[in-house]
């Protein structure tokens, strides 16, 4: 009995390795399992907007004690997977409207690794964009992305260098960087619809040229309750997402928050 | 073989005469099997994509006589499914290859892409160094082509996913002291010493934190000494690896930021620790 116990136990503690996806907004999903609702849509004059805002006492956040490359990271990294800011604004939190594909524009979105840290911790990517690492710090970093648990790429960015990469499929990548840093984390959301945002340091996020109709809006931000973890990279609850459905008329903005607890 | 005991009244044959069918079947099937061959250059060229990413479908009859060669030889570390869980596996590090995420260490594709089917037989030949992979020079061309296609029966990428051309390997540039001083500086600058230390031992500071994608701890690799080079010893195959990165490892790849010359400066410098 006791031999089933442990193995179940191990077992257990092998799934929670990383901070699994949980269920994808829509956008996120491989094409094939969209729902039939998925429609290119033409801009309209509409505008969703809002919040997302924390509610009630703050979890730990304790910053991430650095480990390695003192001299050029500094001794302690802030805690990324929940930023709250003075106003109870929630970074990082990325608002989808699901069922709507529409043209993007292929841009090039770049993620930082400055002080030894990824900057922005989250990022929304068009598909047929590029994403581009620059290393902004004196020591060697690399960008090993993930799909799920599969390794999408695996980069090294010298100091002072950046790569380019185009982004082909939509879905979500985690980031990490393998070179003795393993606080160093992000996530990178390749999305094929122009009607996704990405909350900013006053936790508002901001979607324009909205056609009207109703549609289901979900609002994702990855897991911050500390999980343990095997190999230094900080691990964390899944994702939490939050969907409602929300009327878009056919001009004007409509206004739309979200809380996390 | 075990004969029943209860003989059924139904007409059965003989046991004498089911033996010698059995036989005669047995033979049969090793008389045929025999006459597997070493793929056609037609079949070699095809299973290399050259102008673009392309499927490198399974040659299915060669990997059904694969099958029998991978249970003598392979499953006992890879396992009976392919999955790197064979009985012997998990008193080893690192540990053997999961054939069914089919990610390989050793490719000619760039980074986080399927290999070659000739990345594999390469490996099978030649064995890992340091590992307890051994070079299987005991199979003949025809069975290492055959227990490579079986062992790409594993993963369902070989059906999805296409395989690009191997990456471009420029011309080396010449390897005298001028380079290998080039080589050093590029070691310092781009970091190379965070995992491999400033001396190429493997042991920089980044060391105790690294893990493989399946979690087990990895240690990067000690140029210094004559030791085998995991992914081929010639210094085209070290400028190769650089380009590819080590996939499943934290070995990145660093073909995006560094250009061919440099590339070459740095594997002329890593080759002169070897002496």
């Amino acid at each position: 009995m006791n031999r089933y116990l442990i193995a179940l136990v191990v077992l257990a503690s092998g799934c929670i390795g990383r901070s699994e996806a949980g269920a994808l907004p829509e956008s996120l999903q491989p094409s094939a399992q969209r729902g039939a609702q998925a429609a290119t849509a033409a801009p309209g004059a509409t505008t969703l907007s809002g919040r997302v805002t924390w509610h009630g006492a703050h979890p730990p956040m304790a910053p991430i004690p650095v480990t390695g490359n003192t001299a050029g990271c500094g001794t302690s990294s802030p805690f990324a997977a929940l930023v709250i800011g003075a106003d109870e604004g929630v970074a990082g939190a990325v608002i989808t409207v699901e069922g709507l594909r529409g043209a993007v524009t292929p841009a090039t979105v770049t993620v930082d690794q400055r002080g030894c840290n990824f900057s922005p911790h989250v990022s929304v990517v068009p598909v047929g964009g590029r994403l581009n690492f620059t290393n902004h710090d004196t020591v060697l970093h690399s960008v090993h992305a993930f799909r799920g648990a599969v390794s999408e790429f695996n980069l090294a960015t010298p100091p002072g260098l950046s790569l380019a990469r185009p982004m082909t499929a939509p879905g979500l990548l985690r980031i990490q960087c393998d070179v003795g840093h393993t606080w160093m984390s992000g996530w990178v959301h390749v999305v094929d619809s122009p009607f996704v945002a990405v909350t900013d340091a006053h936790g508002a996020y901001h979607i324009p040229n909205l056609p009207p109709g109703t549609y289901r809006v979900t609002m994702w931000h990855e897991g911050w309750t500390p999980r343990p973890s095997t190999d230094g990279h900080p691990v964390y609850s899944p994702p939490v997402t939050h969907t409602e459905t929300v009327t878009v008329p056919a001009s004007g903005t409509v206004d739309r928050n979200f809380t996390l607890s | 073989m075990l004969h029943s005991e209860t003989a059924s009244p139904v007409a059965r044959t003989s046991p004498a005469r089911s033996l010698a069918f059995a036989r005669a079947i047995v033979f049969g099937t090793v008389l045929v099997s025999g006459c597997s061959a070493v793929p056609s250059a037609a079949r070699l060229q095809a299973e290399t994509p050259t102008s673009g990413p392309a499927i490198v479908a399974i040659d299915t009859e060669a990997a059904s006589r694969g099958a029998p060669i991978y249970a003598r030889y392979c499953e006992t570390c890879h396992g009976v499914r392919g999955d790197g869980r064979g009985v012997s596996a998990s008193n080893m590090n690192p540990r053997p290859r999961n054939f069914v995420s089919a990610i390989y260490k050793c490719r000619s594709t760039a980074n986080s892409q399927l290999p070659l089917p000739r990345d594999l037989r390469r490996t099978v030949a030649a064995g890992i160094h340091a590992t307890a992979m051994p070079g299987w020079n005991v199979l003949g061309d025809a069975q290492l082509y055959e227990v490579v296609e079986y062992v790409r029966t594993f993963s369902p990428r070989w059906r999805s996913e296409p395989v690009p051309p191997p990456v471009g390997i420029a011309a080396e540039t010449p390897d005298d002291d001028a380079s290998r001083t080039r080589g050093r500086a590029i070691y310092d600058r781009v970091g190379c010493s965070a995992c491999h230390g400033s001396g190429g031992r493997g042991d920089g500071p980044a060391v105790p934190s690294l893990r493989d994608d399946s979690g087990q701890p990895i240690v990067p690799f000690d140029f210094t000494g004559n030791r085998p080079l995991r992914c081929g010893s010639a210094p085209a195959e070290l400028y190769r690896t650089l380009v590819t990165g080590v996939d499943g490892t934290p070995m990145p790849s660093f073909s995006t930021t560094m250009t061919p010359p440099e590339l070459w400066d740095l594997v002329h410098f890593v080759m002169s620790l070897r002496q």
